[in-house]
């Protein structure tokens, strides 16, 4: 006896059987192009990359990692997390290469023996942004540590990431420099990504600390104007570090040394040189054997 | 445990949101007798045909059917059956409603057909057969809902105000139907609000009062 | 308004990546609603009919677990699935089944509390018929889900809302990763983080037009007049 009549259960089924179907169709419309036959095929073609937020925002790596792609047949996964997320995933084995911007959290990464090598690849740099009038007068300062001192005797609103991301540590180490411990409602420690405390600076027309790509990138969704730039304490080395394979057999040392070797190939390093926002190079390639 | 009782309750005491919905110091149901529950509405007297039959729970105290507790007794799903006041039948039609319940006993074909055929005599039911269950008065769904579960092999009752809200004919065919079972040596425990009908069918009377089962006139509940 | 615009000439247009990732959505959500539903309305059900002491217990913990912050059950799941994790060598971390996994979680609670409630709307005398007439807990289990098809199917349009619309464990567990585990929300949320908000917003408007899809085609499929 049927409680049910079976035409009801056969309608839910052909509904869902089509949304299903409607999916893999859409599938098919989209969808990587497919690779040419005389690309090398490694046996493991997945790397898994972590990164931080503003490098993968930047777009140097869907700019590069296809050129890797034509040349070695890697397919690189990439997980763009805060600095200390990624390398915790490197810690965890769950990412087989790591690109990040932490000195000195790298060094305690590689001292940990996490990593098993780690390069130099490339730097760019970081900029004080502000509102274009310049209420803290900090234009024209001799050095960073000179204008984070106007800053912070100004009053005027900064914006902070927060978030011990890279461009944290460095803002934090400029305030050590001009021996300021900031804070008071000026003060703003934001907790988010680049894009979004740019977007807070622009908000409170207050300053904040930004990597030159993101700040380029954003360029017609701000009218903050750069105010300080050029010192070379502001610059922002990265490493690429493979993770160590002996954590677990499921990491792709391979591909990870393969990517490791490429973005510090003349190749790679080359291709970093050419990547331009606004016309201008973002990342300044500095690997030396 | 008296080899003749069907139920024997002791210490019963059931909770529901904090108030007690039923209690019963004790009771004992024989073999082929008929027990009325009275009293006013929201007396217990469902709450307590519904214990018996196993559908409420958990509750303080013993109940057991056929000197067994009824808690994972397969003889109180084989030959007990609680009739709601208004049943509900299952769709399809009347033939499907007994078939299926002969089918949930698992009740061979040859064997169902026969026991479903002398149901549908016996309870004066056999040119409702094909027709729509939902599509009958009161008194006919009452005697199917009765008529599908005797056909399986029930013969302790316990029916919720058999002929409440049912018009003069479904309430005589109803009174028909229970005086018949009675006859037969089914076991009858109902709760009812007409006095003629307690009197009419009634071994024994038990008053129900503010969920306590209180001694009926002539003694002791049992 | 120009989102409403751009969300169309972005279906219309049928950018390569914005199908994929439309497709993507609806593959994971699908799948993570059919897991949540499979294990949540026999529970759900369960609950409904068992009759035991501690039941009140039970469903409170149901409800309570819906209360989990979506970034608290990724980072649960997270240290299931990481390769230095008990699961890790399933290599579901970063991969899709992580996200279904995930939100399949999520979602299990709300499908199991949704059936528990939606039931009790239902007339009891049918459950009570059903087990006076000696079906076996599995036959009233099954009966029951039929009878309920209708607050049942609400469930599952309740579970498939909640993870079409979660980014939280997408993002925890998938990683975001272009052309593998990029969903729409995940789209949606990057895009705002990068400050393009119209972009997001645009999407937005997709999603809920894939929303109200699903919601109508589910009801066609159950109509039952009721």
């Amino acid at each position: 006896m049927r409680l049910i009549a079976k035409r009801d259960a056969f309608r839910a089924a052909a509904v869902c059987a089509a949304l299903l179907a409607a999916s893999a169709q859409a599938f098919a419309l989209g969808g990587k192009e497919a690779a040419p036959a005389s690309r090398p095929a490694p046996a493991n073609p997945r790397v898994r990359l972590a990164t931080t937020t503003s490098t993968e925002n930047s777009g140097l790596l869907s700019y590069l990692l296809p050129f890797f792609a034509e040349d070695t047949g890697y397919t690189v996964d990439v997980v763009a997390v805060g600095t200390g997320a990624a390398l915790k995933l490197g810690e965890n084995a769950d990412a087989d290469v790591l690109l990040v911007h932490a000195r000195a959290l790298e060094d305690a990464f590689m001292a940990a023996g996490h990593g098993a090598e780690r390069r130099d690849v490339m730097y760019n740099d970081f900029i004080v942004i502000g509102p274009a009038g310049d209420p803290a007068g900090l234009k024209g300062s001799a050095d960073a540590k000179a204008a984070f001192a106007r800053l912070a005797a100004s009053g005027a609103s900064f914006v902070s990431r927060g978030d011990k991301s890279g461009t944290h540590v460095k803002e934090l180490d400029t305030w050590k420099a001009a021996g300021i411990a900031p804070s008071g409602a000026w003060y703003k420690e934001a907790g988010q990504g680049m894009e979004q405390c740019i977007i807070m600076a622009e908000g409170l027309q207050g300053y904040t600390l930004s990597d030159r790509a993101t700040y380029v990138a954003l360029k017609d969704k701000t009218s903050l104007a750069i105010l300080f730039d050029g010192d070379p304490v502001l610059f922002n080395p990265y490493g690429v570090i493979t993770v160590a394979p002996s954590k677990n057999p499921a990491i792709n040392a391979d591909g990870a040394k393969a990517f490791l070797d490429w973005l510090t190939s003349e190749r790679g390093q080359g291709l970093i040189a050419s990547f331009k926002l606004e016309g201008q190079t973002m990342f300044f390639p500095n690997y030396k054997p | 445990m008296d080899a003749e009782a069907v139920f024997e309750v002791a210490g019963l005491s059931f909770r529901y949101e904090r108030r007690v919905a039923a209690s019963c110091a004790s009771l004992r149901v024989r073999q082929g007798e008929s027990v009325a529950f009275v009293g006013p509405n929201g007396s217990g007297k469902t709450t307590m045909l519904k214990l018996l039959n196993g559908l409420l729970g958990p509750f303080d105290g013993s109940i057991s059917f056929m000197g067994r507790p009824i808690a994972k007794n397969p003889e109180l799903r084989r030959r007990s059956v609680y009739v709601h006041q208004h049943p509900v039948l299952f769709a399809g039609t009347v033939r499907d409603n007994l078939a299926y319940a002969l089918r949930l006993k698992r009740f061979g074909a040859a064997e169902a057909e026969t026991r479903l055929e002398d149901a549908a005599e016996r309870f004066g039911i056999a040119a409702l057969l094909d027709r729509e269950a939902g599509r009958l008065s009161g008194g006919e769904t009452q005697r199917v809902a009765v008529a599908r579960a005797v056909a399986a092999g029930a013969d302790v009752l316990l029916l919720d105000e058999p002929t409440s809200s049912m018009d003069a004919e479904g309430d005589a065919a109803v009174r028909s139907m229970l005086a018949g079972l009675r006859r037969s040596g089914s076991t009858l425990v109902f709760s009812a609000h007409d006095e003629s009908l307690v009197r009419e069918l009634a071994d024994r009377v038990i008053r129900f009062e503010s969920g306590r089962a209180i001694a009926g006139p002539g003694g002791e509940t049992e | 308004m120009e989102s409403l615009l751009e969300a169309v000439s972005l279906l219309v247009g049928g950018d390569r990546e914005t199908w994929w990732t439309i497709a993507t959505s609806v593959r994971f959500s699908l799948w993570s609603t059919v897991f949540a539903v499979i294990p949540g309305v026999p529970l759900g059900a369960a609950l409904f009919l068992g009759r035991f002491k501690g039941k009140r217990a039970a469903v409170a913990l149901v409800n309570a677990v819906m209360a989990v912050p979506t970034v608290v059950v990724g980072l649960f799941v997270y240290s299931f699935i990481s390769r230095s994790g008990p699961l890790g060598s399933l290599g579901l971390l970063y991969a899709p089944g992580g996200v279904v996994l995930g939100q399949a979680l999520l979602a299990f609670p709300l499908v199991a509390s949704m059936s528990y409630t939606g039931l009790q709307k239902l007339d009891p005398r049918y459950g009570e018929t059903l087990l006076t007439l000696g079906a076996g807990p599995w036959r009233r289990l099954a009966a029951i889900i039929r009878e309920g098809r209708y607050v049942i199917t609400q469930a599952m349009l309740a579970a498939f809302g909640r993870v079409a619309g979660e980014v939280g464990v997408s993002m925890m567990l998938g990683g975001n990763i272009r052309w593998y585990t990029r969903t729409m929300t995940t789209t949606i949320a990057l895009d705002a983080s990068k400050g393009e908000f119209e972009r997001a917003l645009s999407l937005g408007f997709v999603l809920l037009a894939l929303a109200l899809l699903v919601n109508f085609l589910s009801h066609l499929a159950v109509r039952d007049g009721r």
